[in-house]
């Protein structure tokens, strides 16, 4: 039997998707199905006076219209993400209780929330009743920056606090002030990460439809997290869980902006459950990019302490995240850049300040890397500045402090978000950055700039590293039944957003059960069938359902040959087990096949486990970018794009290199392109995709990617976490290139994107470099 | 509520189809919503990405931006239309599947439609020109990477090379 991890089969989940067969939410339909359409705040920070209906409930087709005030005992949208109680001590963290309406009824916090629901026919004839219904603003200052989020005498998001800090919290490891006071030689900087957004094809949409015969809800959602949803629905409704079923079909892309339960999922299956009608809702762009959650979008006043060989002896940093009007994942996203600072990096001392700021804009939340690309952007710009201060080359600054590959396990010092010391499990860092530079080829690459400066053309290479908490707990649960016709079904939680677990969770449970795959079949995130478990996320499906799922089908094994031996009259120890056929060692031909014991055994034929991770597993990597910069026009082109990734042991390593290559290149519009921007008023610039850009296959570049397998040492299989991964150095990594093709004109880079305004301008205020 | 509506015919991956839409209904809605065909994806609505391109006469279109009625009498193919008659993925169709092409699958008909057009009048495109073709559609998962694979090992066959 071989090996079915390790192996690049082919996705079973693509025939359907390559034949128009998939099932989107926007493609269900229900007899009696009406349609939802969200009339939304033009203001950014207003107090409503009044919302006229009469015109909308007048319209043919439309069945009714709700305000706030008439969503009677419907329940708020809760916080996520909110720390354990034990780290608030040892993080020093303050913060301010907080949940957002499900429609905004005194007061709007950011264009785009939601004020009243239509509910018609028909999409068109909702909207069209939306265009009908008038509201009185009462215009308030909105706050557009952080900046006037931070004044002290500026307008306040919520009346009842003093300020905009939502949170704020402090890490800190070993003496820092002294480190500093050490110090041969103190870089400092400021650094600012602009608010992207994560794009998925498929905007959000949500049903929800009750159940005739025991009216029990049943909710299909565009989501990344049944669970959490399922338990906000039912808190928000006031009924059990069990009363609610929340199912995610195929959905269209996440990237963690799925991630979040919106209001809208709390409005579609009241209204069902009110009016007893299926409802379905899907969202089109401008709202997507209006109202879905954002990201990134941070500023760092940062300082690095070094002995003059370059030793790094500490960090500080102070820096603040714009979390927009609601702070849906609370410090998630601060926590993990704080904790993802010093990365691969020795870094003995350190302190770090983080603060939540609450502005009038769209709320912000994780976005792939979800707060780790800021991290890494922000440290390794400034290694590359301290390497000129310290005039040592800035490959070998970053070698001299690289935690070396015989300091595994390593312990960094301070506590992930789970309340457990961040301890890197394994890899190794300096030889992910020496395979690294062998492609690259540094030396010639060196040649080639100067030769290319002398023709007025500029070249730069950028380099970056990362280490990233993968796998988070707490667990998920997986199922493994064999049913009636022999075949075996696993379900899980964790659904796919197009990461293609119905292969690679299929794969999984084959090699426990040494079955083919198409004897596989795999369920995915519907409540209905796992009664709990979490979702898909922070690169965790594959760690912690996938273990779930093998520790199941090694049971679902032993549970066979224990029933096959009882049905066989023989010793279970005389029974071997081979391709799902169970026979006796002395008389091979004395043997049960799965379908003869599933009819014999039916529902006995069952086993569930759920995996908790004791904490994250850590997958690492670094990226190197060529890129030519157009000083005149400030346009950027990457000409060349290397990568290495430890990425523990390759379920699929087609999969998991598709995985990396869509980050890399979502990280490559992070860096260049992509950017949400806001008027003065707090009205969103850019409501469509001709205004917020993002990469299309010219952006694609030549790309050598290197994978490692350090096989974690923290589950049975092996796995680290790789959704995330290729994008966590990208933009770091292209900065870098710019900035060193830029090095002739000492144009500072410290902001992304680098949109060609940006670079031109960088160039601008640098002052030319005097050649002796 | 009685919309204004007209009867088309339209012939929609080789079977005439007399359907009533309303008149305000794109070409999207009326595949989408009157004649079940939802493997148009709909992704911005506003044309620029491309996921619900279908081909009108053989000629690609953004079924979001063009009104039913507006193709009354034409041929129009969608992703339902491109497998092999006996239901078995068509080469391109197939060449996705073998470089992973997609992943969530929901801009995979747009690439499928756009690319078809580009193979009928070029068999044996370049890299620069499948770039060219490809440059409308916008994919967020792939990277594009595979979907490049994709279409160079589609090339390759539809050139018989």
């Amino acid at each position: 039997m071989s090996s079915w991890i390790g192996k690049s089969v082919k996705r079973t989940e693509d025939k359907k998707l390559l034949t128009g067969k998939g099932q989107f939410v926007a493609d269900m339909k229900r007899e009696g199905m009406l349609h939802a359409c969200f009339l939304r705040s033009t203001e950014a920070h207003a107090l409503i006076a009044g919302i006229d209906t009469a015109k909308a409930r007048g319209l043919p087709g439309v069945v009714g219209v709700w305000t706030a005030e008439e969503l009677e005992g419907l329940g708020y949208v809760e916080p996520m993400g909110v720390l354990p109680a034990g780290m608030h001590e040892i993080s020093r963290l303050k913060r301010r209780e907080w949940s957002q309406p499900p429609l905004a009824g005194e007061k709007t916090r950011f264009a785009g929330e939601p004020i009243a629901v239509v509910l018609a026919e028909n999409r068109y004839i909702a909207e069209d009743a939306v265009e009908l219904i008038e509201v009185s603003y009462v215009p308030l200052q909105p706050v557009v920056t952080m900046r006037a989020a931070l004044e002290s005498s500026g307008p306040k998001l919520f009346d009842e606090w003093p300020d905009n800090i939502q949170a704020e919290f402090v890490i800190e490891k070993g003496d820092w002030k002294r480190a500093f006071l050490e110090a041969d030689v103190v870089v400092e900087g400021s650094y600012s990460v602009g608010r992207i957004t994560g794009i998925p094809m498929e905007c959000r949409g949500i049903m929800a439809e009750i159940d005739e015969d025991d009216g029990r809800l049943t909710v299909w959602s565009a989501t990344q997290i049944p669970y959490d949803l399922r338990g906000n629905l039912a808190k928000a409704l006031g009924c059990a869980s069990e009363e609610i079923r929340v199912a995610a079909p195929d959905v269209g892309g996440g990237f963690g902006i799925k991630d979040n339960v919106y209001p809208e999922e709390l409005v579609v299956p009241y209204l069902a459950k009110k009016l007893r009608r299926p409802v379905k809702w899907i969202e089109d762009r401008t709202e997507h990019l209006l109202t879905a959650s954002h990201a990134r979008d941070q500023q760092h006043r940062i300082r690095a302490a070094f002995r003059k060989d370059g030793t790094l002896l500490g960090i500080e940093d102070e820096f603040y995240v714009d979390c927009g009007a609601y702070n849906l994942w609370e410090t998630c996203v601060a926590y993990n850049t704080a904790s993802s600072m010093s990365g691969p990096y020795r870094c003995p001392a350190l302190f770090y300040r983080a603060y939540d700021i609450l502005t009038n804009k769209t709320p912000a939340a994780p976005y792939r890397g979800a707060g780790r690309p800021e991290a890494v952007f922000v440290l390794e710009r400034l290694l590359d500045e301290s390497a000129k201060k310290l005039g040592i080359d800035r490959m070998e600054l970053r070698r001299k402090n690289m935690i070396q590959g015989d300091e595994f396990p390593y312990d960094a010092g301070i506590l992930y978000r789970d309340q457990t010391r961040m301890v890197y499990d394994s890899g190794n860092f300096s030889e992910n950055f020496d395979k690294l530079m062998d492609q690259v080829d540094y030396a010639e690459f060196l040649r080639e700039q100067q030769r290319l400066r002398e023709e007025g053309k500029y070249i730069g290479l950028g380099v970056a590293n990362f280490v990233e908490g993968t796998g988070v707990g707490p667990y998920e649960k997986a199922v493994v039944s064999v049913l009636p016709d022999g075949t075996v079904r696993a379900a899980t939680g964790a659904a796919s957003q197009g990461q293609g677990h119905k292969t690679t969770f299929a794969q999984v449970c084959a090699q426990a059960l040494e079955l083919d795959l198409d004897q596989i079949d795999i369920i995915e995130g519907d409540t209905g069938i796992v009664p709990d478990g979490i979702g898909t996320f922070a690169s965790r499906s594959a760690v912690v359902a996938g273990n779930a799922i093998y520790a199941a089908g090694i049971g679902l094994k032993a549970r066979i040959i224990e029933l096959a031996a009882e049905r066989l009259l023989i010793d279970p120890k005389e029974a071997a087990y081979e391709r799902g056929t169970v026979y006796s060692v002395r008389n091979p031909d004395h043997k049960i096949r799965l379908k003869e014991l599933a009819d014999a055994c039916g529902d006995d034929l069952t086993v569930s486990n759920s995996f908790h991770p004791g904490t994250t597993t850590y997958a690492s990597g670094a990226h190197a970018v060529l890129a030519e910069v157009e000083p005149a026009t400030g346009k950027v082109t990457i000409k060349r794009y290397w990568a290495v990734h430890d990425t523990g042991k390759q379920i699929n390593p087609k999969v998991v290199t598709g995985q990396i290559i869509g980050a890399m290149i979502q990280g490559i519009g992070s860096a260049l392109m992509e950017e949400i921007q806001y008027g003065e008023e707090g009205r969103l610039k850019t409501p469509t995709l001709k205004e917020y850009l993002v990469p299309s296959i010219f952006s694609l570049p030549p790309i050598e990617l290197h994978k490692v397998e350090y096989p974690s040492t923290r589950n049975t299989l092996g796995l680290k976490g790789t959704g995330e991964a290729g994008i966590i150095c990208a933009a770091a990594a292209v900065a870098g290139a710019v900035a060193d093709a830029l090095e002739p004109f000492r144009a500072e880079i410290r902001e992304i994107p680098m949109t060609p305004a940006r670079v031109r301008e960088a160039v601008k205020n640098a002052s030319p470099l005097t050649i002796n | 509520m009685s919309e204004l509506t007209r009867n088309i015919v339209l012939n929609v991956n080789g079977t005439k189809q007399e359907i009533t839409v309303p008149v305000r209904y794109t070409l999207a809605d009326g595949l989408r919503e009157v004649l079940d065909l939802t493997g148009t994806h709909l992704g911005c609505e506003h044309g620029f990405c491309g996921a619900c391109t279908v081909l009108v006469d053989g000629r690609s279109v953004r079924s979001c931006l063009m009104l039913a009625v507006q193709a009354d009498g034409c041929s129009v193919l969608t992703i339902e239309g491109l497998a092999n008659a006996d239901g078995s993925l068509s080469p391109l169709q197939q060449a996705f599947h073998e470089q992973h092409g997609l992943q969530c699958g929901f801009c995979t008909p747009g690439f499928l439609m756009t690319a078809t057009e580009l193979f009928s009048g070029n068999s044996n495109p370049t890299e620069e020109e499948i770039k060219e073709a490809l440059s409308g559609n916008i994919c967020r998962c792939t990277g594009y990477q595979g979907i490049l694979e994709a279409m160079k090992q589609a090339a390759l066959q539809s050139s018989g090379g």
